[in-house]
């Protein structure tokens, strides 16, 4: 992990709870250092976007659920995509529904990968492992 | 030298009579001299027959023929026609002429195809007069192939000279005589009767004696007949044949003829008397053919000839003969009958015949034929062809002609036209007819006037068609879709069916005729409404029944001034009924025209097929107003369902990983602050979850299954299978089970997706069940069916009890205990599903014990 990821943060979008903490324990079990800011709803997710145009650090990843209220997952997910500037931040849909119809719009939509939410906690750590794969491989230098 | 020509020697031939001046005893020898040398050369040549022919005006008779033994050619009318054949042809070639087989000889056969072919050789010379005119013929007779050698045609050359040698003395005397007989009556014309008188007695009675012998060789009588004066007549010389006659003796009638005419036939007396007047008068040669009735022989026919001469004291001398013609009679009234039965039968025949003549002259005609030629003359036989038909065709007179040469037309089927322009069809013949002797004698026509027949196959072809227009009409209409397309058909078909100049199909709307559709040459009222009470749409509605309308103008219930403006002339108009009339069809023509009854039939069963139609796209539409409710109704269930499983699946699992999430957190980072039994509580909340969320899994993947597309995709089992077993050889490997594929190499079309949860759950069923075996073995086999294909997962297993074998593939049942067997219950019910929705069957055999074998049924051909 390079110094700069170091101080970037994650952006989890979760309105469960429950959820929301079991996320950030498995990804915290995973020994990562960067912060995590949370988004309890599609709307609230978007505040982000200004916040990003004010010069706070961009998130090395956005972990997105689906099904949540007032604006859903794939509708932040739109937004996200076509904003010219952080259409580049990776997305990676982190949701409960494996409906082929979610799954198939999400990377319609431009996501960059989709995970479905494992019920086993220990599977929920794999998942996690994953993610920190991932961005570490989507952020090699060569990527960059 | 016209006397010649007068010499008459009879066919019987031992004698003949005379020439004027010719005496007989001349003409008498020669025939015995000419019967000698014939008999002798016959006999030489070792022939049956030997002939001299005599050619007369008309025909050629039979001089002499030889005594030679088995000589029969005399009876057949075949063999005379033959010889008079051989004989003419010599004449007319006025040579030799050797037949050696006619059987062999093509010429002969075919042109003279009635031959008796008994008379197969022929050997003849021509005989001529002195001065080269025809005589006749001499000739021989063979009944079998001869080739005459040079010797007997020498001999027969010999015959020859010597015949025409005789002739030239016969003439050479005839001319003496004559001219002796010209100097006596110039010079004592006044004493002749005298002279005669003076006669030595002596003379006389030599040559009386000669001339009665002479007679008795002649069949009938020799006679001299004389007429006196005051009318008395007398037969002063009668040979004995008087007596076969008359049965009177010549001495009963030297004085006095009256016993004769006794004889003669009542009805024909008046005749003979005045024919014998008359030849007196005129000093012609007496002729007469008349009856007698004789004590003996009752009636009998007879034929008299004499030549009368002129005595000084006024007297008629007759010489003559008379010979007995009854047999001729007979056959000659045979004859006639036989023509009359061939007038009646002709008069009466069923068709037109008429038979002609060679110059095309009416002999005979069948009153048919004077109808269907419609000849008002009724007699015209006798009349020439062109003169009852002056305007006969060329193409007829051909025909004629070419029927006069012998060939025979016919046609089946002819137009004939009439004057007055109408025309009928016919059948004709026109045929030669020929004559005893072969040559064509006239022509016959036979005509049949077909035109009724023909008018009938005309008519049934055209109902044929009509038909079939009706036949294909109701069979699209039975199809049609919309109510466009039956207008359209309809208005179409109507007017094909009996060939208006235009049709229309109207509408009842309320009180209204709409006219929906029209085919015309001319456009009608299409889009139009009228009235019912102003349209003869409305009235055939109301009225329930069709109309026809030959004139619409002079029609009450035709509104004039909306016809004004049209081609119409005449109409038709049939209802459209579905329980009560809801329209009609309408035809018509430009043209006044009156429909047939049929016509009307097929157009009312157009119209019977047309409400049929209509009432049909009404259901039609009614089904499928409800089928597009139902679909909705469906619909919205399954977007209700849709929603509803993916809250299951989001809502539902977010506590379950709650609950193991949480669970696992407390054994990881509490575990030191756990005893032993709450430990175990944890762990037990922990599967327990975990159950439930496989439970919630596979219950959306079966809820999926229903929703799922289907996918037909060609593949090759084997690799296919190979593929699937592949991602379980691990945990085989790892149970120490064995797994054994039988698949042939085939291709097969299904759903990958059906076949694939199918199988899966099959192995994983066969795994789950034979974990405790033994030495476990899997076997997966196939089988091709001519409907499907068949593949079956075989394990040695537990088993079940054959029992539950539906019960199983149900969702949620279970024939284990769960801590046995983990499961949930629903992955047989999904190859069920599966196996459902391909069109296929899953099922199951097994023993207790001994393990099972589930089954696959995909079927071959399903368009799903």
């Amino acid at each position: 992990m390079t110094e700069t990821h170091c101080n970037q943060p994650i952006l989890l979008v979760e309105d469960n709870p429950v959820d929301l903490d079991l996320t950030i324990r498995a990804l915290k079990s995973q020994k990562l250092d960067n912060p995590i800011l949370t988004a309890r709803d599609g709307e609230e997710a978007l505040t982000f976007i200004e916040k990003w145009e004010n010069g706070e650090p961009l998130p090395v990843v956005i972990l997105l659920d689906l099904k949540m209220p007032k604006l859903n997952g794939l509708e932040v997910l739109k937004v996200l995509k076509k904003h010219p500037q952080f259409k580049t931040i990776p997305v990676v849909v982190l949701t409960t529904s494996s409906e082929s119809s979610d799954v198939r719009e999400a990377y319609q939509l431009g996501a960059n990968s989709y995970i479905v939410k494992p019920v086993d906690f220990e599977k929920f750590l794999e998942v996690a492992k994953q993610i920190d794969l991932y961005w570490r491989v989507l952020n090699r230098p060569d990527n960059v | 030298m016209e006397n010649r020509q007068t010499i008459s020697i009879r066919e019987s031939g031992q004698t003949v009579k005379i020439g004027s001046g010719l005496k007989p005893e001349n003409v008498s020898s020669l025939i015995h001299k000419w019967q000698y040398l014939i008999d002798v050369t016959a006999k030489n040549a070792d022939v049956p027959s030997g002939y001299l022919l005599k050619l007369n005006e008309n025909s050629i008779e039979v001089l002499v023929k030889s005594n030679s033994e088995g000589n029969s050619y005399e009876a057949s009318e075949d063999a005379k026609l033959i010889y008079r054949l051989y004989s003419e042809t010599v004449i007319g070639t006025q040579k030799q002429l050797l037949v050696p087989d006619i059987t062999k000889n093509k010429v002969w056969k075919e042109n003279y195809p009635d031959v008796n072919i008994n008379m197969i050789s022929y050997l003849g010379l021509p005989i001529n007069w002195p001065d080269g005119k025809v005589f006749g013929t001499v000739c021989l007779l063979d009944k079998k192939e001869n080739s005459y050698n040079q010797n007997y045609i020498d001999l027969l050359n010999l015959v020859k000279i010597q015949i025409e040698t005789d002739l030239q003395l016969l003439i050479a005397n005839m001319e003496l005589t004559e001219q002796s007989k010209e100097l006596k009556q110039t010079e004592k014309s006044e004493f002749r009767d005298i002279s005669e008188q003076k006669k030595p007695a002596e003379e006389q009675t030599k040559s009386l004696t000669l001339l009665n012998n002479l007679a008795t060789q002649v069949p009938g009588v020799v006679y001299q007949y004389r007429l006196y004066p005051d009318g008395r007549s007398a037969f002063p010389y009668s040979s004995p044949g008087m007596w076969d006659i008359y049965e009177v003796t010549p001495e009963e009638v030297q004085e006095d003829a009256s016993l004769v005419f006794t004889r003669i036939h009542p009805d024909d007396y008046d005749y003979i008397v005045e024919t014998i007047t008359e030849s007196a008068k005129n000093q012609t040669i007496y002729e007469s053919e008349f009856r007698v009735i004789l004590p003996k022989q009752g009636l009998r026919w007879r034929r008299s000839n004499a030549k009368p001469e002129l005595l000084e004291d006024g007297s008629t001398l007759w010489h003559g003969i008379i010979i007995d013609i009854t047999d001729r009679k007979k056959s000659e009234e045979a004859l006639s009958h036989s023509h009359e039965l061939m007038k009646y039968i002709i008069d009466h025949n069923q068709s037109s015949v008429a038979v002609l003549d060679k110059s095309l002259k009416y002999l005979f005609i069948s009153q048919r034929y004077l109808r269907d030629y419609r000849v008002k003359e009724k007699n015209i036989i006798g009349k020439h062809h062109y003169e009852v038909f002056p305007d006969t065709p060329e193409k007829w007179k051909k025909v004629h002609q070419k029927a006069l040469k012998g060939k025979a037309l016919r046609a089946d089927e002819d137009v004939f036209y009439r004057k007055d322009g109408t025309f009928d069809w016919t059948r004709w013949e026109c045929r030669p007819w020929y004559e005893a002797d072969g040559s064509i004698g006239g022509i016959i026509l036979y005509l049949e006037v077909i035109s009724e027949q023909k008018r009938k196959e005309e008519e049934i072809k055209k109902l044929n068609e009509r038909l079939e227009i009706l036949i294909d009409s109701v069979q699209r209409l039975a199809t049609a879709q919309s109510l466009e397309a039956v207008q359209e058909m309809v208005t179409q078909s109507a007017r094909k069916l009996i060939g208006a100049d235009g049709a229309t199909l109207i509408f009842r709307e309320n009180n209204n005729c709409f006219y929906a559709d029209e085919d015309a040459i001319q456009p009608l009222w299409k889009g139009n409404k009228f009235h019912m009470h102003s349209c003869i749409s409305g009235w055939v509605m109301q009225n329930k029944k069709s109309v026809v309308i030959e004139d619409v103008f002079a029609d009450e219930r035709i509104p004039k001034d909306i016809y004004n403006h049209t081609f119409i002339k005449s109409l038709a108009m049939v209802p459209v009924t579905i329980l009560e009339p809801i329209g009609a069809i309408g035809n018509y023509w430009k043209e006044k025209y009156k429909p047939t009854e049929t016509e009307l039939q097929l157009l009312q069963t157009l119209a019977d097929a047309t409400a049929r139609a209509i009432e049909n796209i009404n259901l039609y539409a009614e089904l499928e107003e409800r089928v597009k409710q139902r679909t909705e109704q469906l619909q919205t269930v399954n977007k209700e369902l849709e929603t509803f499983t993916y809250s299951v699946s989001h809502d539902l699992k977010a506590p379950l990983r709650g609950i193991v999430g949480y669970s696992k957190l407390l054994l990881d980072d509490y575990s030191d602050s756990l005893n032993e039994e709450a430990a175990h509580f944890i762990k037990t909340i922990r599967s327990s979850t975990l159950q439930m969320n496989q439970l919630i899994d596979d219950l959306l993947s079966y809820s999926r299954l229903e929703r799922r597309q289907m996918k037909q995709e060609p593949i090759v089992l084997k690799n296919y299978v190979q593929s699937i077993v592949s991602s379980y050889q691990e945990e085989l490997d790892n149970k120490g089970m064995k797994m054994e594929i039988k698949i042939p190499s085939v291709k097969i079309i299904t759903d990958l997706t059906g076949l694939s949860i199918a199988l899966r759950n099959y192995i994983e069923n066969a795994i789950k069940f034979s974990d405790e075996q033994k030495s476990p073995l899997i076997k997966i086999g196939y089988e091709e069916n001519p409907e499907s294909w068949l593949i079956h997962v075989k394990d040695n297993g537990v088993g079940f009890d054959m029992k539950y074998h539906d019960r199983i593939f149900e969702i949620f049942q279970r024939l284990h205990l769960p801590e046995d067997f983990p499961g949930t219950g629903i992955g047989l019910a999904m190859v069920t599903k599966a196996l459902q929705r391909m069109g296929g069957k899953a099922w199951a055999e097994s023993t207790p014990g001994e393990g099972s074998t589930f089954f696959i049924e995909i079927p071959k051909n399903k368009s799903i």
